[in-house]
């Protein structure tokens, strides 16, 4: 089996099907600004030594001037790496001064020359450019490719190709891997996604994945998805009790199967974090760490709510039974959060997850049902897999409403419980009502009964509700 | 020394940057300009420049290694050498015994009021922009 490098960006390893194979071409492609100078020079010195060394040929795309002023804004630039473990060379004048052929001899004498374990050529798409025809490109890269599969070196070719322009050029065809960067607008913001098309002899993650630039340069978040072998599940029935009172006797009678998921659908303010937070908590309270998600409370909020039901918040995280992971909404991504999510609970060894709300989340698939409701569904797999109990929140927009839309994208199918909350109207106010709608693989009470929640002693199952009401009779139920 | 008749050697591969400092410099000093490390240690010997300027990313023989190799030999050993680079390697550009350090781009006023410096005040040694 080939020998694998790993390149020292954070996933990136991983959507390459375990590092990249040793020795090979790669050719990474994409529109100006997409990231792909970055991502060579974050990996050349990641892994450039003086015994290993890295050679960085950049032709007439971007001086190399610039092009250093720039890479040196990264944490992973180190100027004593500079003429040591990595050289910088710059043919641009070989080819503004020649018919094309002359940049391919310099190529080859710089790399005979400086014996690089890591080569960039940045751009190839500029020597493409400037040759005097498509003949004189075709030799020069089969030079190029004849020339280093004879070397130990692992080398990166740059070529700025939009879309599927890098498709039938003669470095896609000579490549063994082909990543592809893409800088794409979507509504306000914008999302960077990296693919890998193409890793010869071997398997890979395939699909677009999401990579962000910061200071410490890129980091990719694999696209989350069900392993390529199906899970093996053992039949599980140990119950988590959620420790409201009633539910563990009337609804759910044991408490919840262990590694089931389970969505709490409401109207707005009806009690979904109330409930969630005290499953949560309760487990905490039995030993069990949880990690809870949260969108619209930040710490502060949720602590103060925590306080006033008796949890010692503080103490909790202390023992790391609680992790609170606070995103705003706003512009997250969703493989982002998976990793965030995974990370908090093989930290503590959660056995518990809320996830408030599901809304919010769906956000980060930036309008793409099919996307989230993929995502929904194998995050629920991984947590069943780790026997992980979770609670998912969502709203429901249409208070009152005789129809009753769950999620609106398919993912309450996905679930194993679906726990409804309503508001109704009893004997002249209003009120909370909940009822189970389903519980996969286990028995539940079928009734609508009165929730209620006190501001001290939390919330707790009321009486059924005997009269006939609207609210749980409604005209349709939309998934 | 009426300035015309100083001589500043200048390692320089990057065509718009020599362009440039040929375009401030000029009508001040005699340049000498020349694109690799190895030229650069042939040619102070050969004409021994009043001022070197480097490069730290030079060809054959980087800027570091041409400094470390000038100041340690008596002979160049008192030839100014600034370097004027796009590499922010201050610490590096002292170790290897530079007298100054000035990151690329620069305006043209502080270019040059910064060569004269190390040739009319000696004593500014060791300042570094």
């Amino acid at each position: 089996m080939t020998e694998r490098i790993t390149l020292g960006v954070p996933n990136l390893d991983q959507i390459l099907g375990g590092g990249l194979p040793a020795y090979s071409l790669v050719l990474i492609s994409g529109n100006p600004g997409s990231g792909k100078t970055i991502l060579s020079n974050q990996i050349v010195y990641q892994l450039a030594t003086p015994e290993r060394r890295g050679l960085i040929i950049t032709t007439v795309s971007e001086p190399l001037s610039r092009l250093l002023r720039y890479t040196q804004e990264f944490k992973f630039f180190d100027p004593n790496k500079v003429g040591e473990s990595i050289i910088y060379e710059d043919i641009g004048p070989h080819l503004l001064g020649a018919n094309g052929e002359n940049a391919w001899d310099k190529i080859e004498e710089l790399i005979l020359k400086n014996q690089p374990a890591f080569l960039v050529i940045d751009s190839i798409r500029a020597i493409h450019d400037l040759s005097v025809s498509p003949a004189v490109t075709r030799r020069g890269f089969f030079r190029l490719a004849s020339l280093l599969s004879t070397l130990p070196c692992t080398a990166f070719l740059i070529g700025e190709y939009d879309g599927d322009e890098y498709a039938p050029t003669v470095e896609a065809s000579i490549a063994d891997v082909i990543l592809h960067l893409e800088y794409r607008p979507v509504g306000l913001g914008s999302r960077r996604i990296i693919k890998v098309l193409k890793v010869r002899g071997s398997d890979f993650l395939a699909g677009e994945h999401t990579f962000k630039i910061n200071s410490d340069g890129i980091t990719v978040f694999p696209r989350f998805t069900t392993p390529a072998k199906p899970l093996v599940y053992k039949p599980v029935t140990q119950r988590a009790l959620v420790g409201i009172p009633g539910f563990d006797d009337v609804l759910f009678p044991g408490g919840i199967l262990r590694g089931t998921t389970t969505l709490v659908a409401g109207d707005p303010g009806v009690g979904k974090t109330v409930t969630a937070l005290h499953f949560l908590l309760n487990g905490g309270r039995q030993g069990e760490a949880g990690v809870y998600v949260s969108f619209q409370e930040d710490p502060n909020q949720f602590a103060t709510i925590a306080n006033n039901f008796g949890y010692d918040l503080e103490k909790m995280i202390r023992d790391k039974q609680l992790i609170l992971l606070y995103n705003s909404p706003v512009e997250i991504d969703i493989d982002e959060m998976a990793l965030k999510i995974i990370a908090a609970i093989q930290n503590i060894q959660a056995k518990r997850l809320v996830v408030d709300s599901l809304s919010d989340l769906a956000s980060g698939a930036r309008g793409d049902p099919d996307r989230f409701y993929n995502f929904v569904y194998a995050f629920v797999q991984w947590l069943k897999d780790r026997t992980v109990t979770a609670m998912l929140t969502n709203e429901m927009g249409q208070l009152f409403a005789n129809e009753l839309t769950l999620t609106g994208r398919g993912v309450s199918h996905i679930a194993d419980n679906l726990l409804l909350l309503r508001y109704t109207e009893l004997e002249g106010e209003i009120r909370r009502a909940l009822t189970i709608l389903a519980c996969r693989g286990s028995d539940h009470s079928k009734k609508v009964y009165e929730y209620l929640i006190s501001e001290k002693e939390g919330p707790r199952l009321g009486s059924p509700l005997s009269s006939a009401f609207t609210l749980f009779r409604p005209t349709t139920i939309q998934e | 020394m009426e300035e015309k008749n100083i001589s500043l050697l200048i390692g320089e591969r990057d065509p718009f940057f020599r362009r440039q400092l040929e375009r401030i410099l000029k009508s001040h000093f005699n340049l000498i300009f020349v694109e690799d490390g190895t030229e650069i240690l042939t040619k102070t010997k050969n004409i021994g420049p009043n001022l070197i300027i480097l490069e730290a990313l030079l060809p054959s023989v980087d800027g570091f290694k041409v400094c470390q190799q000038l100041k340690g030999d008596p002979e160049t050993k008192a030839i100014p050498v600034l370097f004027y680079t796009v590499l922010r390697a201050e610490a590096r550009v002292r170790q290897a015994g530079a007298d100054g350090f000035l990151l690329k781009p620069q305006p043209p006023e502080k270019l040059l009021s910064w060569v004269k410096n190390f040739l009319i005040k000696p004593e500014s040694k060791g300042e570094s922009k």
